[in-house]
């Protein structure tokens, strides 16, 4: 089939793009590459478009690039629920779970040269052998490479003239409330290595390991621990420079330690004419000639080349670099360091040779720093500035991609917005567990995020003019909590608080009688685990199943009762939204054995981030879970608002439409008429 | 084998670059001996690797940097870098491994 009508489609996703604060911000002006493709194309009034649920990252992003339902594509949560296992997810970023067929298999079908760009919803492994198919990574939301190609985690070094020692402690947790000062080293607490994204993303996983997160309470919500501020620490005395090859006369010198404490880097402090300190340099070793970075406070540096060490292995291996604060006199300094991406990691580009080509035309990925969270200092200074570098990378790689690799279909993800989310966009309203956060603060800094995505979605506005058709999508809104939520729909594992306290899971007890993290399965009726899932423990079917089949349906009566009747403690209001069973959840396009023998969401007002309620959840600080939609340039109608309700199962046969392609095989939803030029 | 302090090593593995083998020690340890009479006769076989020794009582900053759980731990180094590490008392063939894929790096 050829592409009939000569359009070139490329999908602008950006990850947990709320529609109502961007249209907040819209009227306000702060967005203004978001009003130049609403001049030229078509959205309703207020931006939103209908979700899929859960209102999770793979499953919509599935979703949109297959126009199925996730009953139907199969991909029903971040994770999937294990077969063997009621208390067990296992890996779901993977194509070959999707039962649905992709949109981008339909274009490279159709002849068009089409690239998938991170697409964190059964995008890779490449499910069509087409040569004209291109894929990069999709394995996990992040950043490009995040989860294969870490060599070294992120680093603060605190130097001192009044430290003795050469210090360096792995992992350190900063306790809640505390400030990023020097004076403030005493209160780290140092934390064991967990080595996240290996658990999540790394070959265990991806080949189908079993997770198992048991969540007792708000301490193992992503709330708190997504918010946790934990970095390598190193300290250094600061002395006068001696025994370098080349330092200047009253240069000082401290010690940086990288790759896991192993590796050292000198440093060189340097006054300028007026005898002021201001310049770090950070050298391989003291006989270098030249420097590895040059760092001036407050500028961010990245692209920085240097080696890292893991396990062993050295790679070349990129990182970004900023100094946060330089006494004149030099006798103090803090010094944030990146994490380091291996720059040879090609393993999910296919094909392969894009990585080189990308990296020697644009530059190696730019690592983007995943601390902040309740450090409003960090937040602002180290990670919103690692996101703009990033963006900047994706948004120049993809240009470059597109003006000289002959890409006609282009479907692109990118994850600040939704990262930021994870990291504070709870404390954006100041409730009682992070009392000591400063809720304006953070909604500075949310209105940051979004003024940043601008000018990225900016980057992309010339293609207008170049015949190309623009839609920007997102998976999902992230909204600021009204209360805290209640123990049930956390999406990372096993939900015990309420079910426990409802009677249907049972933990088990040590000699002692202090409980343990291990279901009594011989007492357990049921379980809620995931985002919207609960199961029953189901004689016959699950490995430690007690109930019998025929009194499944009643039981199942009886939780959804319960359910309702649950009551928050420190409210006492309802928190359960809606509960069905899984045959009537088909009217939200879920009800395959995939999706729980009871789906239910959290009501509004109780919600987490994201992922427990309904698409259409609302938040304080006009924010909602509510995705976005826009299309613009060619076939799109100019200036033109719909009352259309538009859902994610219309994006793609709407991009079938436009090409004058097939629809995607399971498709269920129908194309936005209502915004297409008659032609 | 030198006997090396903290300074000595830095000077040695990262300004210099040194191929080294670098044991970490303790006074009294037994096993650390053992391993010591294992290295020695090595030395004369490997002329362009240092063969360097880190008692990590005196020089402690050295072993939490590595994150040293114990003793007797072998590091071998290039450029700079860490390349493998052996804990406890190993085979005499294992040292030799290391040192071969060390000088064939």
């Amino acid at each position: 089939m050829s592409n009939r009508n000569n359009r070139k489609i490329l999908v602008l996703g950006i990850d947990g793009m709320d529609q109502r604060i961007t249209k907040k911000l819209l009227d306000e002006g702060k967005l203004p590459n978001i009003r130049k493709y609403l001049e030229r194309g078509s959205s309703r009034e207020e931006l939103d478009m209908l979700g899929a649920v859960p209102t999770i990252t793979p499953p919509c992003w599935t979703t949109l690039a297959t126009g199925a339902y996730p009953g139907t594509h199969g991909i029903t949560c971040y994770w999937r629920q294990s077969p063997n296992s009621l208390d067990a997810v296992v890996y779901n970023m993977d194509s070959r779970n999707c039962t649905a067929e992709q949109i981008w298999n339909v274009t490279s079908e159709a002849g068009m040269k089409t690239l998938v760009w991170h697409w964190p919803g059964s995008s890779w492994p490449p499910t069509s052998d087409s040569p004209k198919l291109s894929v990069v990574d999709g394995t996990q939301p992040g950043s490009v490479n995040m989860g294969i190609a870490q060599m070294d985690w992120e680093k603060i070094i605190f130097a001192s003239k009044s430290q003795k020692e050469l210090t360096y402690l792995p992992r350190v947790e900063k306790p809640a409330g505390v400030g990023c000062i020097i004076t403030d080293l005493d209160a780290l607490i140092p934390n064991e290595d967990d080595e996240m994204m290996e658990i999540w993303w790394g070959d265990a996983a991806r080949k189908g390991g079993e997770i198992r997160t048991y969540c007792h309470g708000l301490d193992d919500s992503e709330l708190i621990i997504g918010a946790r501020v934990a970095y390598d620490v190193v300290t250094s005395p600061i002395t006068e420079a001696a025994k370098w090859a080349n330092a200047p006369e009253g240069a000082f010198e401290f010690t940086i330690l990288i790759s896991g404490g192993t590796v050292r880097r000198p440093a060189l402090i340097l006054r300028n004419a007026s005898g002021v300190y201001d310049t770090v340099q950070i050298f391989r070793n003291r006989k270098s000639e030249e420097p590895i970075v040059t760092l001036k406070q407050g500028e961010m540096v990245s692209y920085i080349i240097d080696d890292a060490t893991k396990n062993g292995e050295t790679k070349k291996s990129c990182r970004s670099y900023k100094l946060l604060e330089l006494k004149p006199d030099g006798s103090e300094l803090r010094l944030w360091i990146s994490n380091a991406l291996d720059i040879s990691n090609d393993m999910l580009w296919h094909p392969q040779t894009l990585l080189a080509e990308v990296i020697s035309n644009v530059g190696a990925v730019p690592p983007v720093s995943l601390i902040g969270g309740e450090d409003e200092e960090l937040a602002r200074e180290i990670f919103l500035p690692s996101w703009e570098t990033y963006n900047k990378w994706q948004a120049d790689s993809l240009k470059y991609l597109i003006d000289n690799g002959g890409y006609e279909a282009v479907f692109s993800h990118l994850h600040n917005v939704d990262c930021a989310g994870h990291q504070f966009w709870h404390l954006a309203k100041n409730l009682e567990p992070w009392s000591y956060t400063d809720e304006n603060a953070y909604r500075k800094l949310i209105d940051k995020v979004y003024i940043q995505t601008d000018r990225y979605l900016g980057e992309f506005l010339k293609y207008l003019d170049e015949g190309w058709t623009i839609f920007i999508v997102s998976d999902h809104g992230l909204l600021v909590g009204e209360n805290v939520p209640p123990d049930i729909g956390e999406y990372g594992g096993l939900n015990i608080g309420v079910m426990q306290e409802l009677g249907y899971t049972v933990m088990k007890k040590d000699d002692n009688g202090n409980q343990i993290d291990e279901v009594d399965w011989e007492k357990t009726r049921a379980v809620q685990i995931r985002s919207n899932y609960v199961y029953i423990n189901l004689k016959g079917r699950d490995a430690h199943g007690i109930v019998d089949p025929a009194d499944k349906y009643d039981l199942e009566g009886q939780i959804i009762s319960d359910l309702y009747n649950y009551r928050e403690p420190r409210t006492g209001k309802r928190v359960i939204g809606i509960a069905m069973r899984n045959r009537d959840s088909r009217v939200l396009g879920l009800g395959s054995p995939e999706c729980g023998d009871i789906f239910f969401t959290i009501d509004e007002g109780y919600n987490r981030l994201h992922g427990d309620g309904l698409t259409t959840a609302r938040g304080t600080y006009d924010t909602s879970v509510t995705p976005v939609f826009i299309a613009a340039g060619s076939g799109i109608k100019q200036h033109h608002t719909t009352d259309r309700t538009v859902r994610q199962v219309d994006v793609a046969p709407t991009i079938s439409t436009l090409l004058g392609v097939r629809v995607t095989k399971q498709c269920e939803g129908a194309p936005i008429y209502q915004i297409i030029e008659e032609e | 084998m030198r006997s090396l302090d903290t300074e000595a090593f830095d000077d040695l593995i990262y300004d210099e670059e040194k191929n080294a083998l670098i044991l970490f020690h303790r006074n009294g340890c037994g096993v650390c001996e053992e391993v010591v009479t294992t290295l020695e006769p090595l030395e004369e076989d490997y002329p362009d690797v240092v063969f360097g020794e880190v008692d990590v009582e005196t020089e402690n900053d050295l072993f939490s940097r590595f994150g040293l759980n114990g003793v007797p731990q072998v590091i071998l180094f290039s450029e700079g870098n860490p390349v493998s590490t052996l804990s406890g008392r190993k085979d005499d063939e294992d040292y030799e491994n290391a040192l071969e894929s060390l000088i064939g790096e």
